[in-house]
């Protein structure tokens, strides 16, 4: 590799690791285990650097290739594992603790099957939307939406929340 | 505070919180690099630490497994990957999908990988090789074997595991235990009978997958019959039009379609339910789903349907207790499923 690639490489570690890494750990929740995936995502991007930087979205590749590796892992890992059930927990009434709340939520979270959980943390980390998030986990967008909607379900029934109301189509659903 | 904000925080507070690790550059290069380098043969100590087996063309005694030809096991060349080579040179990697992990007898599997490991192009199409190694494990013994992409694998019995791979179309199954036993397997063309029983078993489609999209939103899993002393497998005689099983095919064979439920009357032949208005539809036994209780719920002899709106939003659960003689229909917008559950005896 050129010495320009390597360096533009170097930047784009810098620039975009920490964020990258913290996509891992929300999917995972075990910080070696995102610590590795982000390693060997960094491997990937740097054997295929000059085609990665040459794409539209380097990030988005590389956060493809990332979550792609980290629902693998966390599918194969929460097939053992009970499911977390808070039936009996209080609805939140905002006088609990903001950081016992965080966790309390942040468990339910971390009780969803893979699937559902990688769709949440691409809505409610990276902020994606559902065609964004279907081209990440490689899924069509009426499966995200699925995911999304059962992942919503389950944690509105974890957190003592409301049954949820019927929700209105939206454009793409329409569309 | 709607559930919307309250995910933003705590997603944000979980995130913004971690301890990130600083990312040593040198050794993504190193490691980028050793990838992409054959270098030379392991040293003993590597070797010695398991015992690579090839497949024996003699029977074993007592009547138990017959294995197929002998794999080469002398010390490598600079251009040969052996089992062990990969092991040693390569990263562990993830079993396909399906591999759920220790078995109760302690039966385990791990894969390794060096090169490109693109799981979904498994013959590196940028040029450079990849090779996969799988390790059986059981009671402190453990067997290296030579396996083509990610594997499918699931468990057989408690001291094997039937492993599925291959690439370009060309796949293989296999047998594989601890001890180094590996008995091929050949689909036989002839249907077997559709009979629910021990030896039956389901098993994806690995070629059907790979030519999918990442995730197995429809994997495509089939019922077969598995002899291990005939060293075969048999695609049972079952509806074509089923795309999806229940979860108990050695008990009671039933599965569905779109808005078509299709199971096995105690004559054998198959009769179906066909769920009125009926339009998205998911099996109770899909894993992208959060339908838990349903694996609890389907003793053999109960089936389910969850009808669903475009939005994904489940709708109603079409369900039997009798082995299709008599289908409830149980509206569940705007509750748990297990309200439905409930309703149909679950305790």
């Amino acid at each position: 590799m050129r010495q320009s690639d390597e360096d533009r490489f170097t930047a784009f570690v810098r620039a975009q690791s920490a964020s990258l890494f913290r996509t891992a750990y929300l999917i995972t929740g075990d910080h070696q285990r995102a610590e590795d995936l982000l390693q060997s995502t960094l491997v990937r991007l740097y054997q295929r650097w000059p085609r990665v930087e040459a794409m539209e979205q380097p990030v988005g590749y590389a956060r493809k290739v990332l979550v792609n590796q980290a629902v693998s892992w966390w599918r194969r890992r929460s097939s053992r594992e009970e499911p977390l059930l808070l039936l009996d927990e209080p609805t939140w009434d905002g006088g609990v603790d903001e950081v016992t709340e965080h966790e309390r939520v942040w468990n339910a979270v971390v009780s969803l099957p893979p699937r559902q959980r990688a769709v949440m943390v691409l809505k409610y980390y990276e902020d994606l939307g559902v065609v964004e998030i279907a081209e990440t986990l490689g899924m069509a967008p009426g499966t995200v939406k699925s995911h999304g909607h059962a992942a919503a379900r389950r944690l509105a029934e974890l957190l003592g929340e409301p049954a949820l109301s019927r929700a209105q189509p939206t454009e793409e659903a329409r569309s | 505070m709607t559930l919307d904000e309250r995910l933003t925080r705590a997603v944000h507070h979980v995130a913004d919180t971690v301890i990130v690790p600083d990312v040593d550059l040198d050794a993504v290069r190193s490691t980028a690099r050793a990838n992409r380098h054959r270098t030379l043969a392991l040293g003993a100590a590597a070797c010695a630490a398991v015992v690579v087996v090839g497949i024996a063309g003699a029977a074993l005694s007592g009547g138990q497994r017959a294995v197929g030809p002998a794999q080469d096991t002398s010390p490598s060349t600079v251009e040969e990957w052996t089992p062990e080579r990969t092991r040693a040179e390569g990263s562990p990697v993830d079993l396909l999908y399906s591999w759920s992990g220790p078995a109760p007898s302690g039966l385990d599997a791990q894969l390794y990988c060096t090169g490109g490991c693109d799981e979904w192009k498994p013959d590196d199409v940028e040029g450079r090789t990849s090779h996969w190694a799988l390790e059986v494990r059981q009671g402190g013994r453990s067997a290296l074997f030579d396996v083509q992409g990610v594997p499918w694998a699931r468990y057989f019995d408690e001291d094997s595991i039937l492993v599925q791979d291959g690439i370009n179309q060309v796949v293989r199954f296999r047998l594989l235990q601890a001890d180094g036993t590996a008995v091929p397997l050949r689909r036989v063309s002839d249907l077997a009978p559709a009979v629910p029983g021990p030896d039956i078993m389901l098993i994806m489609d690995l070629d059907t997958y790979r030519r999918g999209t990442f995730g197995p939103d429809g994997p495509g899993e089939h019922p077969y019959l598995v002899d291990d002393r005939a060293g075969t497998l048999q695609l049972l005689d079952v509806p074509w039009e089923i795309e999806w099983w229940g979860p108990n095919v050695d008990e009671f064979l039933w599965g569905g379609d779109d808005c078509r439920v299709i199971w096995q009357r105690p004559d054998g032949s198959f009769d179906h339910h066909d769920a009125a208005d009926c339009q998205n539809t998911v099996a109770p036994t899909d894993p992208g789903w959060n339908f838990d209780r349903f694996a609890e719920w389907l003793e053999p002899g109960r089936m389910a349907l969850v009808e669903h709106s475009a939005d994904g939003i489940p709708l109603v659960v079409h369900a039997s207790l009798d082995r299709g003689a008599t289908w409830e229909r149980i509206e569940v917008e705007g509750r748990p499923l297990t309200d439905a559950l409930l309703q149909l005896g679950w305790t």
